[in-house]
């Protein structure tokens, strides 16, 4: 029976190898207080020749310059800084640099050492650099950290989100589709009840599954996100829920396998729409590494985001399981 | 909810920023507020003010109690507040104990002085427990798939595959019209979110007509007169490859040769994103190389889809398809396709493997294209504009039940085509010759009429349009619309087994008006009076015609007592209100129909055995569901909901003030913008009314010769009808007298939507809203009397 890899609870980062700095560290600043997360927990030792240092400037915020002034000052012990600014809407390009600059600073092409802290990565970006890392060979070599937020502002209920800016196909995910089919439209849920909605209303599918993370990340988080979508629970039924894990890739990978390999949605092109975890977007990629046919990724990007009551504080750190072979269906377990 | 937030000029930056914070987490549909100071305030201006309001919050600053009087006044005030149902909720931005009021630091309130996030917070958590239902949340209990409401089929999707079902519940509209779009010849249909368009375009696929016809066969359907067969395709977001405009860049680098960078990347993104191409050699050659592949791949996909849907009507025996038949078909389609290898592709089910592999082929080179590892290689079968025309020419000559017979391609949702796809669709409305090409769009869907041959299509010449929105400014486009409704209505409840069928006889009608009719005659006479016009009961026939509705409303909102009155809140009720609150979109008036039996069912009335539903429960249904479509508006709209939301609401006010003041043409629900030329010189107002337009939220109005300027030099105006199922949440007339219109120009609208000239703008625009006279007279607003600063305007 095949051991499912589980992630690994970080307290201090270590270097991938002992004794030798990580090739290149990759983060990301954001008005999220977890963005500092993994720079918080490194170990003294920690170091890599490069760091990379995103940024996205679309919308202004000073919780986020505040975030990147520390990151900046505690990245300085680990190497040297580059700073990259990313245009939220336009990232392939900056995408392709990051590939190239990783060939670049790998010290041993075969065996880079590359950690990537994806906590507050824009999932969509995250998709497409998975797919361009896949390419280049080098996705499964990869160390994904990620740290939850302490607890988000639920007892208000407020979405994390408002408004959509737009509704569009995932770039290098899109045209899968077969004419001859409807399409059931597959939610991985968050706490964006609206958004969530409006990608219902704009697809328009013939059935539709909402996948909630389940356990939550804590036991009294459970629950939160049925109330955050109570509307579009409403209008596609309670039945058509189901629960895909929320922090761990490789299980959420195969339960996604099993739920849409399903023969009764094999007649559907399959809309997937990620809203829920940053692990779900590995898992989503793990998924999609298995081919399924016609399958769309759409995105819907939101018109701002709800700052004042978004995520508090810095939660767990963990290390993510990547492993394309451990997609195995739960019959091969 | 409705909020209003009252200030003095030391609390002005918080009354801000507490307004600003409460808009940003869509607390309320409507928030504004005021400035008091010393000896503006009286009782009577904060009734009017704030008859319409659910709660006060004071900012509770030093000067604050000064200002309204002290405990004294604030203690009248309260009375005041708590006969209207009406919610005083201090904010103390300053320390309660320094308040000097013994009443005042009593009241449950929130404090901001020393953490104004937790105050914020604790306002936003009291606010949300008091909401007393989520309109939107209700409207997705009647939608659910698993509601038993007989209404909650308002999508075509909704029918999944139940083609039978479908059928059954398939209504058509009016006979000219459908007919038309059975002919064969090029058809746009074009409406808003709920229109009908995809029950239209798929009442024209196979299953579905033989489902309606009661027949077995597509034989059989011929013999019944049938001569077409539809091919339905939904162009969804995602269906085709190239969405995204970054492939289209890339190929334009690789084509040109011109060195990328970053910054010259997004400024090409942009243009294309903004239509800008001329001058950039960059973007034409990416277009033209975008093109090409969207015409393999369209052409290809198409051909997949049709052999499939072949396929499957050949395996349950609708079509008859011998085998012999398929291969000949097959060869010859290959033949056209002329891959370098031919391997046993003999069959229908070989066609389409073959097809995926060259889908695949597509993909592969966008991908490698978006993320350049492997050098691109379009190495696929090149198709051309032809293509599908030899296709189909060879099914209809070899296939026996498709001879003489038109095919169809039914495009829906064209609208997510970029201009450069949808070239392609437009060249064969024009050119093709053994297939037609029927569209369905939203409004403002179709990006460009040109073909890829650089001709524009022309219409009524190269294809015809169906507007699916009915006009109910017009006589019989709302007797059409009624009489679809009545059918559709018909067949939901036939097919859920309701014992009366007939919406109007459900629907309980109004016996009586909601005020005695003298009371009403009486306060038309006191309009016209106050406002210096004779009242000549002859012609009481003509005030009531302009004025009854308006008076209604105004006595509905009187502070004193009114005799007859029971409620303050306006009725809707009956098919016919019904009729008019939808709009002409079916959807919206399924929903208003569905949330009326949603109600009455809750209270226990068995609709099903044929009880009727009373007035108050679609009363209450009305104001839920225009409250709900109302907020889906800053959910739903890309880009622009929220500005649009606060657009309509502002509206909204401004429309109401004409309604409550204005003594000989009160009722409006018209944009009328004088300077539609100006247009062109601001892309946000431009985008926010295509927009609404594309949504349903506004309804051009297409040119009559009232609108014709009556001199020949002065410009033509726009005009722009709001949704009528907004009304009763802005507390408007829906009724549609006739197309009276508050005029306004493109700097006003753009003033309004501009968030820091927004309220000044709006106060102007409520001004202009009474007549001449009125104005003259110094008719200062009731709702919000202006301070020191606003003065300035009145001059």
């Amino acid at each position: 029976m095949k051991t499912i890899p589980e992630p690994t609870k970080l307290e201090k980062i270590e270097t991938i190898k002992r004794g030798a700095p990580d090739d290149v560290f990759i983060c990301c600043g954001s008005p999220e207080e977890r963005c500092k997360g993994t720079i918080r927990k490194r170990s003294p030792n920690y170091e890599a020749n490069t760091v990379f240092l995103l940024r996205y400037t679309n919308h202004e915020s000073q919780k986020r310059e505040q975030n990147v002034k520390e990151m900046k000052e505690r990245l300085e012990k680990v190497g040297k800084i580059i700073e990259i600014v990313v245009d939220e809407e336009k990232p392939i390009p900056i995408i392709n640099d990051i590939i190239q600059k990783i060939e670049k600073y790998a010290t041993e092409p075969r065996k880079p050492r590359i950690t990537i802290d994806i906590s507050t990565s824009i999932k969509w970006h995250l998709l497409i650099l998975l797919k361009a890392l896949d390419l280049k060979n080098i996705c499964e070599k990869i160390r994904f950290l990620y740290t939850e937020p302490e607890d988000y502002e639920t007892d208000l209920f407020q979405p994390l989100s408002f408004g959509i800016s737009k509704i569009f196909p995932i770039p290098t995910y899109s045209g899968n589709y077969d004419f001859s089919k409807d399409s059931l439209l597959v939610l991985l849920l968050g706490y964006e009840g609206d958004r969530a909605l409006a990608l219902l209303e704009e697809m328009d599918p013939t059935d539709c599954l909402l996948l909630i993370a389940k356990p939550a990340y804590h036991k009294e988080w459970e629950g939160r996100t049925e109330k955050m979508n109570t509307g579009i629970i409403n209008v596609v039924g309670k039945s058509k829920i189901k629960y895909v894990d929320s922090r761990n890739p490789v299980i959420i990978s195969q339960q996604l396998h099993r739920i849409l390999s399903n023969q009764k949605y094999s007649k559907y092109n399959h809309i997937i729409s990620p809203l829920g975890t940053k692990p779900q977007i590995l898992g989503l990629y793990l998924y999609l590494s298995t081919n399924p046919s016609n399958t769309v990724l759409i995105y819907g990007a939101p018109l701002r985001h709800n700052e004042p009551f978004y995520s508090r504080g810095i939660g767990d750190s963990w290390i993510l399981p990547f492993n394309k072979k451990s997609v195995v269906s739960e019959n091969e377990i | 909810m409705r909020v209003f937030i009252s200030y003095t000029h030391d609390g002005k930056k918080y009354a801000e920023k507490v307004e600003k914070d409460l808009k940003d987490q869509n607390i309320g549909i409507w928030i504004d507020k005021k400035c008091i100071e010393p000896g503006q305030i009286g009782l009577r201006e904060i009734d009017d003010a704030l008859y319409h309001v659910d709660y006060v919050l004071g900012v509770i600053t030093k000067h604050y109690l000064t200002s309204i009087g002290g405990d004294e006044a604030y203690a009248k005030i309260s009375e005041g507040l708590q006969k209207k149902d009406i919610r005083f909720i201090p904010l103390f931005f300053m320390p309660r104990k320094e308040v000097e009021s013994v009443i005042i630091p009593a009241i449950q309130g929130f404090s901001y002085s020393e953490d104004y996030e937790k105050g914020l917070h604790d306002l936003i958590k009291f606010l949300k427990q008091e909401e007393k239902e989520d309109a939107k949340e209700l409207l997705t209990k009647i939608e659910s798939s698993e509601s038993p409401n007989p209404f909650r089929r308002v999508r075509a999707e909704f029918f999944h595959d139940d083609y039978k079902l479908l059928a059954l519940a398939f209504a058509e509209p009016e006979k000219e019209k459908y007919d038309m779009i059975r002919e064969a010849k090029p058809i746009l249909v074009f409406g808003g979110r709920g229109s009908g368009k995809t029950m239209i375009l798929k009442s024209l696929i196979p299953e579905v007509v033989i489902s309606r016809l009661n027949v077995n066969t597509f034989q059989d359907a011929r013999t019944r007169g049938i001569n077409f067969f539809g091919i339905y395709f939904r162009l969804k977001k995602g269906s085709l490859l190239i969405y995204d405009y970054h492939p289209i860049v890339e190929m334009g680098f690789s084509k040109t040769g011109l060195e990328k960078n970053y910054e010259l990347y997004k400024s090409l993104m942009d243009k294309l994103k903004n239509n800008q191409l001329d001058s950039e050699p960059v973007l034409t050659a990416g277009i033209n190389a975008a093109w090409a592949i969207s015409l393999n791949e369209t052409n290809l996909k198409i051909l997949k889809t049709t052999i499939q849907n072949l396929k499957k009507l050949q395996d349950e025996h609708i079509i008859n398809i011998d085998r012999r038949i398929e291969e000949e078909i097959t060869k010859q389609i290959i033949e056209k396709l002329d891959p370098p290898t031919v391997d046993n592709i003999r069959n229908f089910a070989d066609l389409i493997d073959f097809t995926d592999k060259e889908l695949k082929k597509i993909e592969r080179y966008l991908q490698n294209l978006a993320i350049p590892y492997a050098t691109p290689e379009p190495n696929w079968c090149q198709t051309g504009t032809d293509f599908l025309d030899e296709i189909y020419e060879v099914l209809t000559n070899r296939i026996g039940d498709l001879e003489n017979i038109h095919i169809y391609l039914l495009f829906d949702e064209f609208e997510n085509l970029r201009p450069f796809q949808q070239t392609i669709i437009n060249e064969w409305i024009k050119t093709a010759r053994s297939f037609t090409v029927k569209v369905a769009s939203k409004f403002e869907g179709m990006h460009t009429n040109m073909t890829q041959q650089g001709q524009p299509l022309q219409d009524g010449q190269d294809y015809f349009t169906w507007t699916l929105d009915y006009n109910l400014f017009n006589p019989q486009g709302k007797k059409q619309y009624q009489n679809l409704l009545l059918e559709i209505c018909n067949k939901l409840l036939n097919i859920a087994n309701y014992k009366e069928k007939d919406i109007r006889k459900i629907l309980d009608e109004p016996k009586e008006s909601e005020l005695p009719q003298e009371v009403i005659d009486e306060e038309i006479k006191n309009i016209r009076e106050s406002a210096g016009l004779e009242f000549l009961p002859e012609k009481l026939t003509e005030y009531r015609n302009k004025l009854e509705l308006a008076t209604i409303f105004r006595l509905l909102r009187k502070r004193e007592k009114v005799e007859g009155r029971k409620s303050r809140k306006k009725i809707y009720a009956g098919f016919e209100t019904y009729t008019y609150l939808s709009s002409g979109i079916v959807r919206i008036f399924l929903n208003l129909a569905g949330m009326a039996f949603y109600k009455a069912e809750d209270e226990s009335i068995n609709v099903k055995i044929g009880e009727k539903i009373p007035i108050e429960h679609q009363t209450w249904s009305a104001y839920v569901v225009s409250k709900a479509w109302l907020e889906k508006i800053p959910m739903n709209l890309e880009e622009y909901g929220e500005m649009m939301y606060q657009f309509i609401v502002d509206l909204g006010d401004i429309f109401r003030e004409r309604l409550l003041y204005h003594p000989t043409e009160p009722e409006t629900l018209t944009i009328r913008l004088t300077d539609p030329y100006n247009l062109k010189t601001n892309s946000l107002l431009s985008h926010i009314l295509s927009y609404s337009i594309r949504e349903s939220i506004l309804c051009e109005r297409k040119e009559t010769s009232s609108m014709m300027p009556k001199q020949s030099t002065r410009p033509k105006t726009k005009e722009y009808v709001l949704n009528r199922i907004y009304s009763p949440i802005l507390e408007i007339s829906y009724r549609p007298r006739w197309p009276r219109s508050s005029e306004f120009t493109t700097s006003e609208l753009i003033s309004l939507l501009n968030p820091d000239t927004r309220d000044k703008t709006k106060r102007k625009l409520q001004q202009k809203q009474y007549s001449k006279e009125e104005r003259e007279k110094g008719k200062t607003l009731s709702l919000f009397e202006y301070t020191g600063e606003a003065n300035e305007d009145n001059t």
